[in-house]
């Protein structure tokens, strides 16, 4: 499906707009209270910008210096280049092991907290790929479940569907579709209220945490300083994957690392502001290597797996600003065009504005260049953005990157070509105006024209067009000065 | 491959620059300590505001007691006596018929452990710091500290000494030691808005949180 016939599936849904209208509204109320109770908000912000760009501009060095600090500390480092490399490593890791040493040696259980990441280079088809293990050879026969444990994952996983926004993956959702997914798989009766919906998860997915092999998270940031790894939830599944299971695995993409913990406790200011409008998340976890030997609780193996998948390569193009992104998904949450057609219509990973520059930038615009078109460039992305990423600007870039590589619709670019000319000529422009106004006076209503003809209907399928005047500007001066 | 990305991360540094230029430095303005009492009512307000519970007890075991008592609470998870700034508690609710878990799931038997450690009622900790600003709890976690004991149970219960409270978390911060695996720093009790942004306190981790002040 064409990413206009994706568009139009969704404008066609009129629930779609409303859950994404009260998710903007109460969004927006949060966000703005949370940025007024934090004093010097705008200069907060600037560090956190100045955090973001310098970690970059050294990138290599910090990366080193975090690797050798998770090593000291007992955690393994692992470096992927692309997503198959990643998804090798993490089922290397899982799947080599003695599988007596897992408590569900013929159902290995993974327990999974939020990851982006994850989603980027589809980690949990890969581990499910029964040609995976065969390869690997390690668990012969057995079967692996990968149970995502963040309530709003789980509720997408269930439905077979990707997160729809950055931070709240189920926000195309209303209560009415958990319930009624919830009564498919818990059995649980229907009911419009949402702590009952939440109580049957937690008790659910209180299962999965208890039986887990394996944990795998994503990381928030990862300090250079120390080797230690941020992970943010509010529901506390991260805390829970990363200390029950005897193996935690995190996958970390090599831009999000900060330089020290102090940049660490200014990012955070800002995180949870952007992304859900609290002060602070619940909890904001802090791992820095393995379990020690005589902590009571905590994985036994830390596994870090840094994923560059084109990242390293964006930091040398036009784009290189994109890697500032902390995915708070205040972007996403604001977006006028992302609050009509929600998340899926972007088919894509990462959504909404700062989606639309990820995307192409990480895969090539030839495949999702036309992501950027999809925008009307208010800039209130870039207004909200915790690091002050210039969107709109990106967005241009992308646009322009895909015209120059695809070369453009054909007709546009020809369209182009003449109206340079005309507006070039006032002879030819006034006699263009003139043929424009009586063609365009049969079908216009009341001063609009309410349907143009191919090719330009595109334009009035959800506006109208206003007519060419009769009279010129020139003609109307000429007119009142005589 | 480790060699590959970094080197393909120096090629690009090493390319023409697009990254942005660094914005203009201001300083950032430390919020500023008061005295205690100050934090402390800083404290409640913030965390209460979060859906934290906020109490201040003389006697931290009888308090404790009491609170278990009144909801009739026989199995819970702690932390070891003598990380606890309240003295007696293990003996006291073992003498109450109170079932203290161990919170060692660290052996073979991990998953029974774990199991076991599930049915706690209430887990209870200390803290190292609490943060006045935002209403957070720092706790670090090491020998006798699990992490555990404040995230499994439903009910959370911190005690707080009165030296504990800072001015914000940028001071809590300086508590930080990279020696130890794990710090966490808890804002109330766990929460998810993931169905239409509706906040319902009381998702994977405790409903309650209760931060006992101890004067």
């Amino acid at each position: 499906m064409s990413f206009n016939s994706r568009i139009k599936t969704a404008l066609a849904n009129p629930k779609l707009a409303l859950a994404l209208d009260g998710n903007y509204n109460r969004w927006r109320e949060r966000r703005t209270a949370s940025f007024a109770a934090l004093p010097q908000s705008d200069d907060v912000r600037d560090r956190a910008r100045a955090i973001r760009i310098e970690a970059l501009t050294h990138l290599d060095r910090y990366l080193i210096q975090f690797e050798s600090n998770v090593k000291a500390n007992g955690g393994v480092v692992h470096w992927a280049k692309d997503a198959e490399e990643a998804n090798r490593i993490v089922a290397e890791i899982i799947f080599s092991k003695d599988p007596s040493g897992f408590q569900n040696p013929k159902g290995l259980l993974i327990a999974k907290s939020k990851s982006m990441l994850s989603e980027e280079i589809h980690l949990n088809r890969h581990l499910t790929d029964l040609r995976v293990l065969k390869e690997l050879g390690g668990l012969s026969g057995a079967k692996v479940k990968v149970v995502e444990t963040d309530l709003g994952e789980w509720i997408v996983q269930l439905r077979g569907e990707t997160p729809s926004h950055l931070t709240a993956p189920a926000i195309h959702l209303r209560r009415e579709d958990v319930a009624e997914l919830f009564e498919k798989h818990l059995g649980l009766p229907r009911t419009d209220d949402v702590p009952t919906l939440i109580n049957a998860a937690r008790d659910a997915l209180r299962q999965t945490f208890v039986n887990a092999d394996v944990g795998i998270s994503g990381v928030n940031f990862g300090v250079a300083e120390t080797g230690t790894l941020c992970l943010i939830t509010n529901e506390g599944n991260g805390r829970l994957v990363t200390t029950i299971p005897k193996v935690h695995i995190a996958l970390m993409g090599i831009e999000r690392v900060v330089p020290t913990m102090r940049d660490l406790e200014i990012m955070i200011r800002v995180l949870a502001r952007s992304a859900t409008g609290q002060k602070i998340t619940t909890y904001t976890n802090l791992i820095t290597g393995a379990r020690r030997p005589d902590d009571p609780d905590g994985p036994d193996e830390l596994h870090i797996v840094l994923v560059d998948n084109g990242r390293s390569r964006v930091l040398a193009s036009d784009l290189a600003e994109s890697l500032l992104c902390i995915r708070c998904g205040a972007c996403v949450s604001v977006c006028p065009v992302y609050r009509q057609i929600g998340g899926h219509a972007y088919n894509a990973t990462y959504m909404g504005p700062i989606g639309s520059i990820l995307m192409p930038a990480l895969n090539g615009v030839n495949e999702f260049g036309e992501l950027a078109h999809a925008s009307t460039l208010c800039g209130e992305c870039r207004d909200v953005c915790p690091v002050r990423i210039d969107i709109p600007k990106m967005l241009l870039r992308v646009r322009h990157a895909q015209v120059e590589q695809t070369g453009g619709t054909r007709w546009i670019a020809w369209a182009m070509k003449i109206w340079s000319q005309v507006a070039r000529s006032p002879r030819l422009y006034h006699l263009v105006l003139k043929i424009s106004s009586f063609l365009a006076q049969p079908l216009a209503r009341g001063g609009w024209i309410q349907k143009l003809p191919p090719p330009l209907n595109g334009w009035t399928q959800s506006r109208d067009f206003p007519v060419v005047a009769k009279e010129t500007f020139s003609e109307w001066l000429a007119k009142r000065d005589s | 491959m480790r060699e590959e990305v970094l080197s393909n991360i120096k090629r690009s540094l090493a390319s023409e620059q697009h990254l942005p230029t660094l914005p203009r430095a201001v300083a950032l303005q430390p919020i500023e300590g008061r005295d205690v009492d100050s934090l402390i009512a800083q404290f409640e307000d913030e965390w209460k505001k979060l859906g934290g519970v906020f109490v201040r007890a003389s006697d931290g075991v009888g308090w404790t007691l009491n609170f278990l008592r009144e909801r009739n609470v026989k199995r819970v998870i702690a932390w070891d006596e003598k990380v606890l700034p309240v003295k007696g508690l293990h003996d006291a609710l073992k003498r109450e018929g109170i079932e203290i878990i161990d919170q060692v799931i660290a052996t073979e038997d991990r998953v029974a452990r774990v199991k076991n450690v599930a049915g706690a009622e209430v887990g209870i900790t200390a803290v190292e710091a609490a943060s006045a600003d935002v209403g957070a709890l720092v706790l670090k976690h090491g020998a006798g500290r699990g992490r555990l004991a404040s995230v499994i149970a439903p009910i959370h219960i911190a005690f707080i000494k009165r030296d504990q409270f800072y001015p914000s978390l940028e001071s809590c911060w300086a508590r930080f030691d990279p020696s130890l695996s794990n710090t966490v720093v808890i804002a109330g009790p766990s929460r998810t808005s993931d169905i239409e942004r509706v906040l319902v306190v009381g998702a994977h981790g405790p409903k309650v949180v209760i931060a006992v002040c101890l004067e």
